[in-house]
């Protein structure tokens, strides 16, 4: 019995042993260069170009990453209530940080070109990322965007906090009904 | 003459020019601040119009919201014509990316602009009331009813001309506000045009009037300079005259007396009848009034004599520490004869422990005795002449000589340092001497720093008094 309880325990050892090294090594290979899981709802937004870590690859064969909504509510989510030259009112809108999406994919370009559903397309500077609360923004006043009232994402400045956003160019790189994303 | 013109010239008086200049400094600043002010406030009002005109909002909304139309229709008759790739899911989504534009053109900034305009005010209203109303017919069709897809093809349709009119119209608004926008611009710029140059015209003026009273201000200057060596010349001119004058009047007086002293002397001699007597009595009397006369017209030459002198400037002060008590004793003694033939009496009072005076000794007497024969001449029998010295407070000396004469009047006390004037003609007749007693006192008293008060009040006497300064007075015992 004693004999059978020690042997037990040394293949309990070997197993949580082993379990470690997998566990540790497993955690490396997903820091650095493990793909995103792969999206279980419908896919509202893709990012391709210049980026490290996808889930599948554009027509070309480069990374692609493409999010559902779960996926970039997991990145975690960030309220920004700023006034708009498109509402009468102040606005409070919760989203993605463009900067933590950016890292999320291991972006490495200088450059966004953002596409929307009706296929507007601007240029939007990475720095704009870094320097502003810039965000991917999913809901306005709690209410989850549709297409009708421009979503599903929304490029949103934080425009009250800073006169500098306040200009016709930032105004042209709030692009709604986002589709895409492509680092350059 | 430069100087005459330099007065009268009306530019040369410089209140004038400085009040002129002032006013003309204070309107030019005046009008730049002015200037300055409206501007600022014109750009400002400008700016803020400016800043809030977006012709990209104005126009982009009407034509995306055109654009969205035409994409929410090709993939509506895509998919009524079953074209490959056309789908059910992309007529709804174009669909909701029109309606999306709908709220936009309602809520956004450029919703204010549109609503002023009547007319797309209209077509707004009706854009929004069809489009809104194909919500149900494109559920209609998503879930099957080709009709309702057709019935909004058909609409879909009707709907591009007024979209065309109203995408003119809000371009119209456009082109206008850019018109305005330049023509705003171009008035502004036409004021700061007009702003710049009523500024140089002012700062021209300026550095003109400037320029014009540097060059007044060089000219006075200038004539100033001439005018002094004018002045110069015409002082050294006179001052020449006058010393030629009084070097005449010395010479002429000591020539003069040669010959006096001869008339005098001889006239002395016979009235003693040094060498035999004289026949007739009245040649007796007629040789007194020529010795009378003589002296009379010795001691006029001999202050003529001296007032030229001093005129000249040729008296020099030989000064030595005097005693002023011993002084006044010696002029009183010279003084004494003359009292007594007139029954007038002399007093003095001299306190112990006065300073001694820093005086040329001869002036000294002289002026104690002009003051004392002055006082005695004027004081009638049985009056008299009192001589009195003090210590003053600020250290200076004072001596005063007090008589119970006749006085004089006002009139005549302003008068009596005039050279050559008595107290009245009468009086001159009566006492005569040559008025130049007083004159002369005064200048001598002057030539040792002091000065000469007198004060009168008619038949009370009269009180001269010298005030010698401080710098005068040598303290008994100090060595000099």
């Amino acid at each position: 019995m004693n004999w059978g309880m020690k042997g037990w325990g040394r293949r309990l050892w070997a197993v949580l042993l082993v379990a470690a090294v997998v566990a540790f090594f497993g955690k490396g290979v997903s820091e650095a260069s493990e793909a995103l899981p792969a999206p279980q709802g419908e896919v509202i937004l893709t990012v391709s170009g210049l980026i490290g870590r996808g889930n599948g690859k554009d027509a070309a064969g480069r990374p692609q990453a493409s999010f559902d909504r779960a996926m970039l509510e997991a990145i975690g989510t960030t309220e920004i209530v700023t006034m708009t030259p498109w509402f009468p009112d102040v606005m409070r809108f919760e989203g993605v940080l463009l900067r933590d999406l950016l890292d999320k994919v291991a972006a490495q370009g200088s450059s966004l070109h953002a596409v929307a559903h009706n296929d507007y397309a601007a240029d939007i500077p990475v720095e704009d990322a870094r320097r502003f609360d810039v965000i991917l923004a999913m809901k306005a006043n709690g209410r989850t965007l549709t297409l009708r009232d421009k979503g599903p994402l929304f490029i949103v400045y934080p425009f009250s906090s800073d006169k500098a956003l306040r200009s016709d160019v930032m105004y042209y790189r709030s692009v709604w009904q986002l589709r895409s994303l492509e680092v350059r | 003459m430069p100087l005459q013109q330099a007065l009268a010239s009306p530019q040369m008086r410089p209140e004038g020019l400085a009040g002129a200049g002032r006013r003309f400094v204070i309107v030019l600043v005046a009008t730049v601040l002015g200037l300055s002010t409206v501007l600022a406030a014109y750009f400002y009002v400008q700016q803020q119009e400016y800043s809030r005109f977006s012709f990209q909002n104005l126009v982009w909304e009407g034509v995306q919201l055109r654009n969205e139309h035409q994409a929410f229709r090709a993939a509506l008759v895509e998919a009524l014509g079953d074209l490959p790739g056309a789908s059910m899911q992309e007529v709804v989504q174009r669909y909701d990316i029109l309606y999306g534009r709908l709220d936009l053109l309602e809520t956004g900034h450029a919703n204010l602009t549109y609503q002023s305009d009547p007319r797309i005010r209209e077509l707004l209203l009706h854009v929004n009331t069809v489009i809104r109303g194909w919500d149900k017919l494109v559920a209609a069709y998503a879930a099957g009813d080709r009709e309702a897809g057709l019935r909004i093809a058909e609409e879909a349709r009707a709907m591009d001309p007024t979209l065309s009119a109203f995408t003119a119209a809000i371009n119209l608004i456009g082109a206008k506000r850019v018109d305005d926008a330049r023509e705003r611009m171009a008035r502004l710029y036409a004021a700061l045009i007009a702003a710049v140059v009523v500024i140089c015209m002012l700062v021209f003026g300026f550095a003109f009037a400037l320029l014009r009273q540097l060059k007044m201000t060089e000219k006075a200057h200038l004539d100033l300079r001439n005018m002094t060596v004018d002045l110069e010349q015409a002082r050294r001119e006179a001052e020449e005259a006058s010393r030629a004058k009084s070097t005449f009047l010395a010479t002429m007086s000591h020539e003069l007396r040669t010959p006096l002293n001869a008339i005098l002397g001889f006239a002395d001699i016979m009235r003693q009848g040094l060498f035999g007597p004289v026949g007739s009595q009245r040649y007796l009397d007629y040789l007194d009034g020529i010795v009378k006369s003589g002296q009379h017209l010795l001691s006029l030459i001999n202050d003529v004599l001296d007032m030229s002198r001093i005129e000249a400037g040729r008296i020099e002060l030989r000064e030595t520490n005097l005693d002023i008590g011993l002084a006044i004793d010696q002029a009183l003694s010279l003084v004494a004869v003359t009292a007594e033939g007139k029954g007038v009496t002399l007093q003095h009072s001299v306190p112990p422990g006065l300073p001694q005076l820093r005086a040329d000794e001869r002036l000294l007497r002289q002026i104690l005795l002009n003051l004392l024969s002055n006082a005695i001449k004027f004081t009638p029998e049985g009056g008299h002449v009192e001589v009195a010295a003090a210590t003053l407070t600020d250290g200076g000396v004072a001596i005063r000589v007090r008589d119970t004469g006749i006085g004089m009047s006002d009139a005549q006390l302003r008068r009596i340092f005039e050279p050559f004037s008595h107290g009245d003609s009468l009086r001159a007749r009566e006492t005569g001497g040559s008025g130049l007693g007083l004159p002369i006192t005064r200048r001598l008293v002057e030539l040792h720093g002091g000065q000469i008060h007198i004060s009168s009040r008619k038949s009370l006497g009269t009180t001269a008094t010298l005030v010698f300064p401080v710098a005068r007075a040598v303290t008994v015992g100090a060595v000099q």
